[in-house]
């Protein structure tokens, strides 16, 4: 009977362990499995200038690589190719890496995972991201005279701050160039008396540095005159006209931000009688006396005949 | 016998008497046509320059209405030396308005003073704002120039050119010039001249302005 009763206890206790082992074998996966994130993370675009916000600039994001199973860098999707590393980068490394793969973005014209525009607050968030390595892109503003021009940012999701906290949304504050602006109007001159054989139009090239710019048609119809806006102010600019028109020289003058280019031509000899600026109206009266006059006598004639 | 020679002299006398009426009614037929012909003439003359004086009107408020519009939307710049420039609206160019305002008059100027021109509003006959001797020359039609003997000493005139620059001018004196009197006309040293023929076209009635400054304006 003793020994029945050490093996029912021996029996319960194997039962136990059983029970136990098994309870941790299903409880195992949860701890030794636990499901990795790859999806929710977010970035938000941030164009600021002091406590200006910048609104209405246009961001596109692009998802250009993810971390290998080695830990290191990849280029991924249309960015696979192209031949830029990413892995041992310093800050100033990061940033030329951003500038390349702008540049090839531009090139091939990549098309962007995402893009919008700046709010009222300057901010621009994308969501719903997965895990990689995300190129931010900005286009250039126009605001107050003066034209900015950011720089691309590279930014990883997730990343981790400096206490190592991991960070499932990014701040992209963008850096930018502000450059300022300017116009230049050029108006065009005739000193040529009204000449009836006056070109229709002519051709005038806006210079930049010396080299050229733009080259525009002036004629009649526009006032013989056009504004070019946005110009930067670190350069030199100036306008000649292509093909002065035979029979007429040339000057420019320039004040403040107009430019004038005078043609003189053949001026017709000064007339030797003023315009002749009269009405008709002076021939009424006596052509209607003469007439009154006429009929009177008329009238009298008959009168003796009678 | 003397009998028969009174009744034919009386006859001759009687023919001749006839003959003479005969010529006077023709004469007074005559004069009465002809004064009916003048009469006639000057009616058409009058009409003829009551409807030209309308369509003068209307071509220059046409023309303004354009000019203007340009002249709002363009941009202001420094005024520089040099001819003014021009705009062409219709297929006729223009170089401003000119505004007198006691006379409430509002009009376009065009860029040449020739006969076509002047037909339809005031031409720049000479010089230019910017060098501060512009000529302007208008027909004496009631909606042009016709009035400037209204205009008095100090009254203001104002020049806008196409790039929306405006010159502010007061009457300074009046003249009449003779038609040949270009010279006259053109090296006054006034900064702006506005001339018409008088009545009868035989010489050119001229209002010479000087530059006005702000305080000077009526």
């Amino acid at each position: 009977m003793l020994e029945a009763l050490s093996q029912r206890t021996h029996l319960r206790r194997l039962v136990c362990v059983l029970a136990t082992l098994s309870l941790l074998l299903c409880m195992a996966p949860r701890f030794a499995f636990a499901e990795e994130r790859t999806s929710g993370y977010a970035i938000e675009a941030s164009a600021q200038d002091g406590s200006a916000a910048l609104s209405g600039v246009d961001i596109s994001l692009y998802r250009v690589g993810e971390l290998s199973p080695s830990g290191s860098w990849k280029l991924t999707g249309s960015f696979a190719d192209y031949p830029v590393d990413l892995n041992g980068l310093d800050a100033s490394g990061w940033g030329a890496a951003a500038q390349t793969l702008a540049a090839y973005v531009s090139a091939d014209a990549v098309p962007a995972l995402a893009a919008g525009a700046t709010d009222a607050r300057g901010l621009l968030r994308f969501e719903d991201l997965e895990h990689g390595l995300y190129l931010v892109c900005a286009g250039e503003l126009d605001y107050h005279d003066a034209r900015y021009r950011f720089s691309p940012i590279l930014t990883a999701l997730p990343s981790v701050d400096d206490s190592g906290t991991e960070l499932s949304e990014m701040r992209c504050d963008l850096k930018f160039e502000r450059v300022e602006l300017t116009n230049l109007t050029v108006v065009k001159r005739w000193d040529d008396g009204g000449a009836a054989n006056r070109p229709r139009q002519i051709s005038v090239q806006l210079l930049c540095d010396g080299e050229v710019a733009d080259t525009i048609q002036l004629d009649a119809a526009a006032g013989w005159q056009h504004t070019w806006t946005g110009l930067s102010l670190g350069h030199s600019w100036q306008v000649v006209e292509a093909n002065v028109p035979d029979g007429y020289t040339v000057t420019i003058e320039r004040s403040g931000g107009t430019v004038a280019i005078i043609n003189t031509g053949d001026i017709t000899p000064p007339e030797k009688r003023l315009p002749q600026t009269g009405t008709l109206w002076h021939l009424v009266p006596p052509l209607a006396f003469a007439g009154m006059a006429l009929l009177i006598v008329s009238a009298y004639r008959r009168r003796r005949v009678r | 016998m003397c009998d028969n020679e009174a009744t034919e002299h009386s006859r001759a006398h009687r023919g001749d008497k006839r003959r003479d009426e005969r010529c006077r009614a023709r004469r007074g037929f005559i004069s009465g046509a002809l004064g009916c012909i003048l009469l006639a003439a000057a009616l058409a003359l009058a009409i003829y320059c009551a409807w030209d004086e309308t369509r003068a009107g209307s071509d220059s408020s046409r023309a303004l209405d354009s000019l203007g519009a340009a002249i709002a939307g363009g941009s202001s710049t420094s005024p520089l030396a040099g001819p003014l420039p021009e705009l062409e609206i219709d297929g006729t160019s223009y170089v401003g308005i000119i505004e007198l305002p006691t006379l409430g008059l509002r009009l376009p100027v065009g860029a040449t003073a020739d006969d076509a021109a002047l037909a339809h509003s005031p031409g720049r006959y000479t010089g230019s704002a910017y060098d501060g001797n512009l000529v302007i020359a208008g027909h004496s039609y009631r909606s042009h120039f016709g009035r400037l003997t209204s205009l008095q000493p100090g009254d203001l005139v104002v020049f806008t050119d196409i790039l929306g620059n405006s010159f502010r001018y007061e009457v300074a004196m009046t003249e009449v010039l003779g038609p040949t009197d270009v010279s006259g006309m053109t090296e006054s040293g006034y900064p702006l001249t506005l001339f018409t023929c008088t009545w009868d076209s035989s010489r050119r009635f001229t209002v010479r302005c000087s530059s006005a400054s702000p305080e000077s304006i009526v």
